[in-house]
């Protein structure tokens, strides 16, 4: 065995039980063109029987890669370089596809992050649990009251109804439960749940993963739950590994783990995540702020706010998307927009920033009207400067076919009349004060990271200096490491630049970190608006509280239990 | 604007070049055929100076001679080298093919793309009309518009075109449809472009990759087309060469056992259609994102 990244006594012996699967010294390489890339070095690891193991760390870290690798699932580019798989004490590691199947039989069950691709369109709910009974050996009766019998164990309300359902016909959280269903029909000793969460709502992850965790527990299964979201890890798991670049560089139990990380990854992983209690100077600790805050300008009494919404509403084909939304946002201040999907906030952001007609009501951009200029004209008003927005999905918002300095200089050849030398000179200020590298302005899209690419996304909204900036759940698609710098950069720009922010978000620690005031929002309505410190301590509506109590947490230093306890309250 | 993003710019997309190196030495039929492709191009523009003999020049002491070391592919009933006649045919065979292709790419990209992003009523006139062409035998319509146009080698072009801008305007409508609503067109949006912009600076650039597969695919129907319709007597006429002038010339002497005559310029045909069908195909895997890892 190679020399192990760090010192032994970091990573405990496996339990003495004896594992239901163990992965020893387990290395994974990718065959690419630019040769063969290491995805797993080395990875030992064993899951013992009813144990709860969670996986953490940022994309690319291999923790997927570890879970296809045990259910041997990998895709064609990837191969087992060395290493062994042990599954009930047999090595499974170079067993044929056939062999593996009898081997294994049902004993490992997985959900996957994205349940509708996971599952097949075109047949009924019903049938595909039926037809994974009855490659166990069930007659077509039979399967069909078993496949009932596990939508219901899955809480699936209306279950009858529900077998003869289309995934397309089912919610998101639905289509999870059905996977959930799916990968416990042949009654499995290991469930691997790949993310299973991600894109669903808080309070819907939590009664997802509260299903899966009372499931298992019920049936006395080992879980491999794999997650970037340490909180989600903590809250669910036994035993937590974290993992950083193909290798497992620490584990233990969560309280212990997060309340005393020892390895240096770790903690910068602990200290990037948002918790109820940090800040956004804590969450990059070694980094120091580049600039001092400067207190932002009173605005002379009597001049009326930089934007106002007066009973905002959409429609789409008669449905109620956003209904009677009002409010006020003054210069410099910050705004954060919350709620569920369906919520409305993207649709209301989208008005606002005229990339969207509104059904009802008035906008007002320093006390003049721009909701009456139709969205397709807006591009040729005088405000379009002044309103920008930064995006969520980083990737699909720059042009594939634009290099970085293309993308920002855009709209700075649309809007002003910067050319020559005053526009490249204002292309790579902004990609300074976006944390872009000027190396990086030629590059096109595919040769950046995500982060990268968000940068260039702030860099080109802020090019044109707006006065108020959009963003869309800026950070969405990052992780917490990067994440933590994005959002340190966008509140120094707030403040150096006097910008405000409307910030829409699902992630309700960042928005209490980044905005002044907070409007919740619930089927196209506002249900609750206040301060943001006030309106997280001491929510005064059902739904927030409900929101907030939704977000799992892990807090250093105090016991997993309390915090399990004061999350439960709804 | 490039003069001054100078100290930045830098060849566009080293990537894009190694990829296709990467995808050709993997698949050595598709550089095969771009080889051949180019070729035939190359043979098209030097075409006077490659040919052994006078094309249209008739020595009816020579005539009808089998291939020999003199007339590697023959003579014809007039005493005309066969292989000058095939060499001087590729001109005008691909200068038809490249111009009708080129012209039912640039209209039908721009209003399959206009068709796409604004949706509504022009896109389902014009989805009509294209459903009312494609709704003819193609090769009929393209007789029927020589015939009706006049019998010329500009009508020519113009009725190949015609016949296949149908399928540019479905495929650039269908593509440009799926990406409206990317991110970057509504960056675009509130960056203060407007509709035209948005579809000719940011949409069909990303389309352009996609269709160059179907202008190479296109090429070898294309050619078969012009070829076609000379074979019957429609645009150009004799004594000009054109391939399928020769292969219909050539017919008349298939029975006396006179083969150079239709199998030369016959096979130049069939290699032409094949060269740039294997070339469309080659490049399909070459833009297909998948094989990017």
């Amino acid at each position: 065995m190679p020399a192990p990244p760090l010192p032994t006594p970091l990573l405990p012996t496996p339990p003495l039980a004896a594992p239901l699967l163990a992965l020893d010294d387990l290395r994974v390489t990718f065959a690419t063109r630019q040769g063969p890339v290491e995805a797993l070095r080395g990875v030992t690891l064993a899951v013992a029987p009813g144990e709860t193991l969670g996986l953490v760390g940022e994309s690319g870290s291999g923790k997927s890669v570890t879970a296809f690798a045990a259910a041997r699932l990998l895709d064609r580019a990837g191969r087992i370089a060395g290493g062994r798989i042990r599954f009930r004490g047999g090595d499974v590691t170079r067993l044929s596809a056939a062999d593996l199947r009898a081997a294994h039989g049902a004993a490992i069950g997985m959900i996957f992050q994205n349940p509708r691709a996971a599952l097949n369109p075109i047949r009924t709910v019903g049938r595909q649990l039926a037809d994974v009974l009855r490659a166990g050996g069930l007659s077509g009766a039979a399967a069909r009251r078993r496949a009932l019998e596990s939508l219901e164990a899955v809480r699936i309300r209306d279950a009858v109804r529900r077998l003869d359902a289309y995934p397309h016909e089912l919610s998101g959280g639905m289509c999870q439960r059905v996977m959930i269903a799916l990968a416990l029909a042949g009654a499995p000793a290991l469930l691997i749940a790949d993310e299973p969460t991600t894109g669903l709502d808080v309070t819907t992850q939590k009664t997802v993963m509260d299903l899966v965790a009372r499931l298992i527990a019920e049936r006395g299964m080992a879980m491999i739950l794999i997650t970037h979201d340490l909180g989600l890890a903590a809250q669910y798991c036994g035993r937590i590994a974290v993992m950083e670049a193909g290798r497992l560089v620490e584990e233990g139990a969560p309280d212990a783990l997060f309340a005393a990380p020892r390895h240096p990854y770790t903690r910068r992983l602990v200290a990037a995540s948002p918790t109820p209690t940090s800040t956004l100077d804590a969450l990059v600790p070694e980094a120091p702020r580049a600039v001092p805050l400067a207190p932002r300008p009173r605005p002379a009494p009597g001049t009326p706010p930089l934007l106002e919404v007066q009973g905002l509403g959409k429609r789409f084909a008669g449905a109620v998307a956003v209904e009677d939304v009002s409010f006020s946002l003054r210069e410099g201040e910050s705004l954060g927009l919350v709620g569920e999907s369906g919520s409305g906030k993207s649709t209301t952001s989208r008005m606002i920033c005229r990339l969207l007609d509104a059904s009802a009501g008035e906008i007002l951009f320093e006390g003049g009207s721009i909701g009456g200029i139709p969205a397709r004209d807006f591009h040729r008003s005088p405000h379009r400067r002044a309103i920008q927005i930064v995006f969520q999905d980083p990737t699909d918002s720059l042009n594939p076919r634009f290099s970085a300095f293309e993308s920002i200089a855009h709209p700075l050849r649309r809007l002003t009349d910067l050319r020559g030398a005053a526009l490249h000179g204002r292309v790579v200020e902004s990609a300074e004060r976006a944390g872009l590298g000027l190396g990086l302005l030629e590059r096109f899209p595919h040769q950046l990271s995500g982060g990268q690419k968000a940068r260039v996304g702030i860099a080109r909204a802020i090019a044109v200096r707006p006065r108020l900036l959009v963003l869309d759940e800026p950070t969405a698609a990052l992780d917490v490491s990067v994440q933590a710098g994005v959002l340190r950069l966008l509140d120094d720009l707030r403040r150096q630049d006097g910008l405000a922010f409307l910030f829409v978000s699902h992630d309700l620690n960042v928005v209490r970190m980044m905005c002044e005031r907070t409007i919740v929002l619930q089927g196209g309505r506002v249900v609750e608006a206040g301060p943001s410190a006030e309106l997280f301590r001491a929510p005064r509506t059902a739904y927030t509280r409900e929101l907030l109590a939704a977000i799992p947490h892990f807090r250093p230093g105090v016991p997993r239990e309390a915090v399990a306890g004061a999350g439960s309250v709804a | 604007m490039n003069v001054l993003s100078q100290p930045l710019a830098r060849p566009a997309r080293p990537s894009t070049l190694r990829h296709a190196a990467f995808v050709l030495r993997h698949n050595p039929v598709t550089a095969l055929a771009a080889a051949g492709a180019a070729g035939l191009c190359l043979v098209a523009l030097l075409s006077p100076w490659l040919v052994p003999y006078d094309p249209v020049a008739s020595d009816v002491s020579v005539a009808l001679q089998a291939p020999s070391a003199a007339h590697w592919a023959g003579t014809d009933q007039l005493g005309r080298d066969v292989l000058s006649r095939i060499i001087a045919a590729t001109r005008l065979d691909l200068a038809i093919a490249l111009s009708a292709v080129g012209l039912s790419f640039a209209a039908g990209a721009v209003v399959g793309a206009l068709c796409g992003y604004a949706g509504g009523r022009l896109d389902r006139v014009v989805g009509r009309v294209v459903d009312v062409l494609m709704a003819f035998p193609l090769f009929v319509l393209a007789m029927a518009l020589v015939a009706a146009l006049g019998n010329r080698v500009e009508n020519i072009v113009v009725a190949t075109a015609i016949i296949n801008l149908p399928f540019y305007v479905r495929f650039a409508r269908a593509e440009v449809n799926v990406r409206r609503d990317a991110g970057y067109v509504e960056a675009a949006r509130a960056g203060g472009e407007g509709h035209v912009g948005v579809v000719l600076r940011f949409l069909l650039p990303n389309v352009l990759p996609a269709m160059a597969v179907q202008i190479s695919l296109n090429l070898g129907w294309a050619i078969l087309n012009a070829a076609g319709l000379s074979f019957i007597g429609l645009g150009v006429r004799p004594p000009t060469p054109e391939w399928g002038i020769l292969v219909a010339e050539g017919a008349r002497f298939i029975t006396t056992g006179k083969w150079w005559l239709v199998a030369f310029p016959g096979l130049a045909l069939m290699l032409a259609v094949l060269c740039f069908n294997l070339l469309g195909d080659g490049l399909r895997d070459i833009l297909d994102p998948r094989m990017r890892t």
